[in-house]
């Protein structure tokens, strides 16, 4: 919305732009208005990405855990979950909650 | 010896891919991994953007023997109508609702009608999350199978899960007095 979302042709398009992202993300048939936050979040999943794609290439950041799982009453164990875990260079080790945030989120 | 199954987490743009079964299938025959020892797991949103290829997907990984797991249950939005026609093996309830678990000295009832609903439309039940020994006999108390989490074992690399450990972790827990009676 101009001037709110932007002074310039350009930015005002990127920042629909990203609205666009945000509303396809949350599901169909949505309104979703520009927010700087919005932009924040949407900048830091694209760093993430492209460190993620980099760490693909590279191999030596990412390594394989295994985490066992028990019959309750037997105690017999039945089966390991396979997770991966990514060494980031400056962050350090990630599991579930923020950075795979990343890819858990192109889930939905 | 009989090996230990395998879960993997599959995201939902891999299992929207075409053939997906089918590319899972070619991997057992070019590995020679038995299907009985894989588990794929999956979560609600997952399964439910296209139901009737999952359906048939999911049949056909089942065919094998591959064990079908229903990661974060609770967390989604499924209908308890989809979820009954769901053929997945197992449902993994989410950490989330263990959290509490130990607090009070009885296990919520939203864990307990969960497990009890899975169980009655043929599910068996892991949670995930366990981490104190209460957690652990409570879960035990409401009939839940099989469980995850710190208290067992944290992930590690596979080199750490030689037998030894493995048997040694099932003897500790097997001897553990119970904490409820």
């Amino acid at each position: 919305m101009y001037s709110r979302d932007g002074k310039h042709v350009s930015e005002l398009r990127c920042n629909a732009d990203t609205a666009m992202y945000a509303a396809k993300c949350g599901g169909k048939d949505r309104v979703q208005l520009f927010s700087t936050t919005m932009r924040d979040i949407f900048l830091e999943h694209l760093e993430l990405e492209t460190e993620l794609r980099r760490a693909l290439d590279r191999g030596n950041q990412l390594s394989l855990a295994y985490q066992p799982i028990f019959k309750a009453f037997t105690g017999r164990q039945t089966t390991f979950e396979a997770l991966i875990r990514w060494r980031h260079p400056v962050l350090g080790i990630s599991r579930r909650p923020s950075l795979f945030r990343l890819p858990k989120r192109r889930e939905s | 010896m009989p090996g230990v199954r395998v879960a993997v987490n599959v995201s939902a743009p891999e299992f929207a891919q075409p053939d997906f079964a089918g590319n899972v299938l070619r991997v057992l025959d070019l590995t020679g991994l038995e299907g009985a020892l894989l588990d794929l797991e999956l979560t609600e949103t997952t399964l439910m953007r296209d139901t009737e290829a999952s359906t048939r997907s999911i049949a056909r990984l089942r065919e094998c023997g591959i064990r079908i797991s229903l990661d974060d249950f609770g967390t989604g939005y499924s209908s308890l109508s989809y979820l009954s026609r769901l053929s997945v093996d197992v449902l993994k309830i989410d950490r989330s609702f263990v959290a509490e678990l130990g607090v009070k000295r009885a296990a919520p009832p939203l864990i307990e009608g969960m497990i009890s609903l899975a169980h009655g439309i043929g599910k068996r039940v892991v949670v995930e999350g366990v981490e104190t020994d209460e957690q652990l006999e409570l879960l035990r108390t409401v009939g839940c199978d099989e469980i995850q989490g710190f208290l067992l074992g944290r992930p590690a690399p596979l080199p750490k899960w030689d037998e030894p450990t493995i048997e040694m972790i099932e003897m500790e827990r097997i001897n553990r007095p119970q904490v409820l009676t």
